[in-house]
């Protein structure tokens, strides 16, 4: 997984270690280091923030409790980026999924301005559609997606994570990646074909 | 722009989420509160533990049931429920001495009777012999 561009002071492996005897001042800086992108991964894969917030907390406490058998294979971000995975799906599989989409993911303006007008400037239906409306389908065409495959667009489309680390962390092949992410794009251009 | 790079720069809009920083700290604080208190109940005892819960548990019937069940056993097998032994009178049962009889005294032991007791009644045909219970005399 990508990590933190500028080079941290103390390793993560030597935080972990100490996390793992007890440390919580150790275990305080791995959620200062990682607590942004796991709210982002959770905020993109629920479109709500009360369920992103739920879930980072979730996330980062399960991590505490299973640190004794983290063994170090893989990173430490990878590994609590897969808990984060698995934490959504499963709660986005216990929730009805016929819930409204979130008002939160609209005062969010997650489609900035610029690339509206960019986008509605080239000839395209979008002209005609509102940036909210823009969002609410894009969202709902999500939602629309199954859970292995939201996934991937979320952590290729949305985060920008290469296909073998997606493979990594999901624990399929390669090939299974661009396969599963082939389909879920030309799934959400069917329910966006109005508007893209 | 072709349909798929727009979806594709659609969907980077979409994850490119604004983080409020003072949220974002806000956040963190709340779980490392809930990661300390996590952290406080795992340095409790076992005992101290068990007798937190041990109230909780006997509150739900079944494992209330359960637990009594497993005490009363733990008395059975220990035996604690048994008799004082103190408190007990003491008799001191000793068994007779296994001694083999000699004959003479097996022949003692017999009834002295006399000759000419008829112990059993005489066989049906008076002659000394015994008859078939079917046999009728003409």
């Amino acid at each position: 997984m990508a990590e933190e561009n500028q080079e941290p002071e103390v390793e993560d492996k030597e935080l972990v270690r100490l996390a793992q005897e007890g440390d919580t001042v150790a275990f305080s800086e791995l959620v200062d280091r990682y607590h942004s992108r796991i709210y982002t991964l959770t905020f993109q894969m629920t479109s709500s923030r009360e369920d992103a917030e739920d879930l980072t907390q979730e996330v980062f406490v399960k991590a505490f409790e299973a640190l004794p058998r983290f063994k170090g294979r893989s990173s430490f971000y990878t590994w609590l980026y897969r808990i984060g995975i698995n934490k959504t799906i499963n709660y986005r599989k216990k929730r009805n999924r016929n819930r409204p989409v979130s008002l939160d993911a609209m005062e969010q303006e997650v489609v900035s301005e610029e690339s509206y007008h960019a986008f509605s400037s080239k000839g395209s239906p979008l002209r005609n559609v509102s940036l909210g409306e823009l969002q609410e389908k894009l969202n709902e065409a999500m939602e629309g997606l199954s859970e292995k495959h939201r996934t991937v667009v979320v952590m290729h489309d949305m985060q920008g994570i290469p296909h073998d680390e997606i493979a990594t962390v999901v624990g399929v092949s390669v090939g299974t990646v661009r396969s599963r992410l082939f389909y879920a794009r030309r799934q959400l251009q069917a329910e966006l074909g109005d508007y893209v | 722009m072709r349909r798929d790079e727009l979806l594709v720069q659609l969907l980077r809009e979409q994850g490119d989420v604004k983080l409020d920083e003072q949220q974002m700290r806000v956040q963190r604080e709340a779980i490392m509160r809930k990661i300390r208190t996590l952290q406080a109940d795992r340095s409790v005892s076992w005992e101290n533990r068990l007798k937190e819960r041990l109230g909780e548990w006997m509150a739900v019937p079944k494992y209330g049931l359960a637990l009594l069940l497993l005490i009363l056993a733990f008395v059975q097998i220990s035996g604690l429920n048994s008799v004082k032994s103190d408190e007990a009178v003491y008799v001191e049962v000793r068994a007779p001495s296994v001694v083999e009889p000699t004959e003479d005294e097996v022949l003692d032991g017999y009834p002295d009777l006399p000759e000419n007791l008829r112990l059993f009644a005489p066989p049906t045909g008076g002659d000394g012999t015994v008859l078939p219970a079917e046999f009728e005399r003409k």
